[in-house]
């Protein structure tokens, strides 16, 4: 069996006892190293204090789940690990003729690509959803630099954003057997490389670093925005690529229009591309993705609970691969074979999960906010468009993210009528289907709920 | 708990303790806290930030025992600025009240179980004494030669090599690199095997900080995870950075081309002056000649203009042109003590070594930056 996933599951079922702080705190980097025929189970934790704190105060917690997901473990044993094993090995390259500080010898870094080689395009699930995000990834990787540049590809969480981009930098790699340097980032460890670089005045190690590649990825270029210096600094580093026609490829959760705190210049540049989006994938996408991650895995499971998941899931494909995951533990562990009623209780578990921390005033709030008006708008009588049509998203919400009933929702929003609530939440969900920029609306909020 | 304590003491032990609170990556609110209790008859203050604890025992009249663990940033303000000498603490409930004769206030608290326990070390470690100016003054000299970096985490801290009968500390962040030995007759231990470990960055820092005790000794106990550090009322417990150190002895240059021999503050002097006119790689031209009476050090800008200075100096060997960076290089000159440095070049592409000319116990070593 596998420790990892054994150890996982145990989180899964301590993280909902403790507070977040202190599960973070203390059970960050934590693994499940051994268990052995007597019962016991070794438990690795990254330093002395947090190992202190485990073993005297979570110890009970810790038991009572491990042995609650396997019977045989009966004690714990808790070691201090190192940290992070080794990753970056010093290595001698011959030097390229730079004219700024040079290191001391034997002690260079290695330059690497950042990219994740899980990542391939043959494990990508294309349907109508994405298959012009899709094509677009083929037309660069063949033509690199030069179709499309930048390649701009936006969409919600868990659409598959990283993974088609994080695939393109893989391929380009392989086909072009390493001639062509790639670089994957996400825009945080960018603006992290900015600060330093200020702090350190050392500007020119930045551009030295970023402006000598041939295919620059960029992850979640949203958080950019608002950063200045980091602003400026991927602007002229964008600037200097594109001329050179070096190849561009960024992600984003909204198209460039919506990020608000982005800079007029910057905006046009990516506008100057080939934007495509990824949106939520349909009822046949999402069985072909449940296919697919079954064979990767070499598991099978019956179609009714495929099917099931199928349907239950839409918004998340992330969150399909963790329900499978959690089912085929089940079918090892415990030795069952999963039934519909199981996997029933993990998805519902799952879609709670998310909810649980949400309270009805948060996602009023959040509503409110995003159309700048204030929450107690809502609950007049008011029919003015601009207040109608928040007025209906909340109630939405309330429905979706927190399974409220109608008249509870009603009674929420004024004292109206549950039929009222009924039409409010039926009317969203059908527009949402059709109308993209509502769609959009909603995920906006969605987050900053998510957020708060 | 309830206590009588003085102003004087109380805010040594602040001091002492006040760097570690809050200053984790941690979200946990009561790391912002440090525990206040009465052990054993002693009162004892200890924070941490989960990478590195102090400890620190304060003298006072306890009047009953207890605990408490209240937000170090208010309290810190509060002895700041209060004027009377004594002061009197209890704790009521979760909260701690402060009373002098004409003021009171109350702090909020939280319960001291919710304090992160400290952990320590077992019993029978093997511990070294050592002079407690030696350890001051070796971490001082290596510590500005690194700099904390995210792509090497065994490069932030400081190399503490035992080789039974000398200790090396060095450091690096990769363009230059410091070491300084001490040497067997400043300590004592009854470990007989060499250990190479790495001490993180901050705890060196903290250590030079409020280790203070002059001709005392500190005491160094460490196992494969953990390093602690003892003095008297002190007590610094820290994790240890894991990873190999680079092994940097190949790059220790042996021998010299050029050879140079000169007054340390005038080149100090030199090297504030230069900047003046560099841009953004802090470029500074360095240049030294056979029997030539002089250095010169250079530096120029497009927008603002140049400048040079010469300084007296001893030199043999070949005439060279060095560029260095010149915050490296002032970094590594001003942790010499003595009067002179003696610098050794070897060309204007390999490193150049800087030492004291009568002292081996120490050299700063610095990678020139290419010349364009």
């Amino acid at each position: 069996m596998d420790l990892n996933q054994l150890w996982q599951s145990t989180l899964g079922e301590i993280e909902l006892q403790i507070s977040r702080p202190n599960f973070l705190t203390w059970l960050k980097n934590s693994a499940l190293i051994n268990k052995d025929d007597q019962g016991m189970a070794i438990v690795g934790l990254p330093n002395n204090f947090a190992k202190e704190w485990v073993a005297n105060k979570y110890h009970k917690m810790i038991l009572t789940a491990l042995h609650s997901l396997d019977e045989s473990i009966r004690k714990i044993d808790y070691v201090v690990v190192d940290e992070k094993k080794q990753i970056f090995r010093a290595s001698v390259k011959s030097s390229p003729s730079q004219d700024h500080q040079s290191a001391l010898p034997e002690i260079k870094i290695d330059q690497e690509t950042n990219l994740n080689p899980k990542y391939t395009l043959s494990s990508f699930v294309v349907g109508s959803s994405n298959e012009l995000s899709y094509a677009a990834s083929t037309a660069v990787i063949k033509e690199v630099g030069k179709k499309y540049n930048p390649l701009f590809i936006y969409g919600g969480t868990g659409l598959g954003k990283t993974h088609l981009i994080q695939a393109i930098g893989n391929e380009i790699k392989n086909k072009y057997k390493n001639k062509i340097k790639v670089k994957y980032v996400s825009s945080e460890k960018f603006v992290n490389d900015v600060v330093w670089a200020i702090r350190n005045k050392r500007m020119d190690d930045i551009k030295e670093k970023y402006r000598n590649i041939d295919v620059l990825i960029i992850d979640d270029i949203q958080f950019i925005g608002g950063k200045e210096r980091s602003e400026e600094e991927f602007f002229h580093t964008f600037n200097i690529l594109h001329e050179n026609n070096k190849q561009i490829i960024i992600s984003s959760d909204r198209p460039p229009a919506a990020i608000p705190t982005l800079e007029a210049r910057l905006r046009s540049r990516f506008e100057g591309g080939m934007i495509t989006d990824v949106s939520y994938p349909d009822y046949e996408m999402r069985l072909a993705i449940i296919k697919t991650k079954l064979q990767e895995k070499e598991k099978i499971l019956p179609d009714e609970i495929s099917d099931f998941i199928a349907h239950k899931i839409q918004r998340n494909v992330r969150e399909i691969e963790g329900i499978l995951n959690k089912i085929i533990f089940y079918q090892e562990v415990k030795n069952i074979e999963p039934t519909i009623k199981i996997a029933e209780e993990i998805v519902g578990n799952i879609l709670q999960q998310s909810a649980k921390n949400i309270t009805p005033q948060q996602v009023i709030k959040a509503v409110a906010d995003f159309y700048e008006i204030v929450p107690g708008d809502f609950i007049n009588r008011s029919r003015k468009k601009r207040i109608v049509e928040p007025r209906q998203i909340s109630a939405f919400l309330l429905r979706d993210l927190l399974s409220m009933s109608y008249p509870d929702i009603g009674e929420k929003l004024g004292k109206r009528d549950h039929s009222t609530v009924i039409h409010s939440y039926e009317k969203i969900s059908r527009e949402m289907n059709k109308n993209h920029s509502l769609n959009q609306k909603i995920i906006l909020i969605k987050e900053n709920i998510y957020k708060n | 708990m309830k206590l009588i304590i003085l102003k004087t003491n109380l805010k040594e032990g602040l001091d002492s303790v006040g760097r570690v609170a809050g200053d984790g990556a941690s979200a946990l609110p009561i790391l912002k806290n440090f525990l206040f209790e009465t052990v054993d008859g002693k009162i004892k203050l200890s924070a941490t930030n989960l990478e590195l604890a102090i400890t620190c025992f304060v003298s006072g009249k306890i009047i009953e025992d207890g605990g408490i663990t209240i937000p170090l940033g208010i309290f810190n303000s509060i002895i700041g600025n209060l004027q009377s000498e004594r002061i009197s603490l209890e704790t009521e409930n979760d909260n701690l009240v402060i009373k002098t004769d004409n003021y009171e206030a109350k702090i909020q608290g939280i319960k001291k179980e919710e304090f992160p326990i400290i952990p320590s070390m077992a019993n029978g470690v093997a511990s070294m004494d050592i002079d407690l100016e030696s350890v001051r003054g070796a971490f001082s000299f290596v510590v500005g030669a690194a700099q904390v970096s995210e792509l090497r985490p065994e490069m932030n801290g400081v190399l503490f090599d035992f080789g039974t009968n000398m200790v090396k500390l060095a450091a690096t962040d990769s363009f230059r690199l410091a070491e300084m030995t001490i040497s067997d007759s400043r300590f004592k231990t009854e470990i007989s095997e060499p250990f190479r470990i790495i001490i993180p960055l901050k705890t060196i820092n903290e250590v030079v900080r409020i280790f203070k005790g002059v001709g005392e000794k500190i005491t160094i106990q460490f196992d494969n995870n953990q390093i602690l550090f003892r003095d008297g009322n002190l007590e610094m417990i820290s994790r240890l950075v894991s990873g190999d150190f680079p092994e940097y002895q190949p790059i220790i240059p042996q021998d010299a081309e050029t050879e140079v021999v000169l007054d340390k503050n005038e080149l100090v002097n030199a090297l504030k002056l230069a900047s003046s006119f560099t841009d953004r790689l802090n470029e500074v031209k360095f240049s030294a000649g056979d029997k030539s009476k002089s250095v010169e050090v250079f530096s120029s800008s497009h927008n603002l203009g140049e400048n040079k200075y010469l300084i007296p100096a001893k030199a043999k060997g070949s005439s060279v042109e060095v560029v260095f960076n010149w915050r490296f290089f002032l970094d590594g000159l001003k942790s010499f003590n003595s009067e002179n440095v003696k610098i050794g070049l070897n060309g204007d592409d390999k490193p150049a070594i800087i030492k004291s000319p009568n002292d081996n116990s120490c050299f700063y070593i610095l990678m020139p930056i290419k010349n364009s």
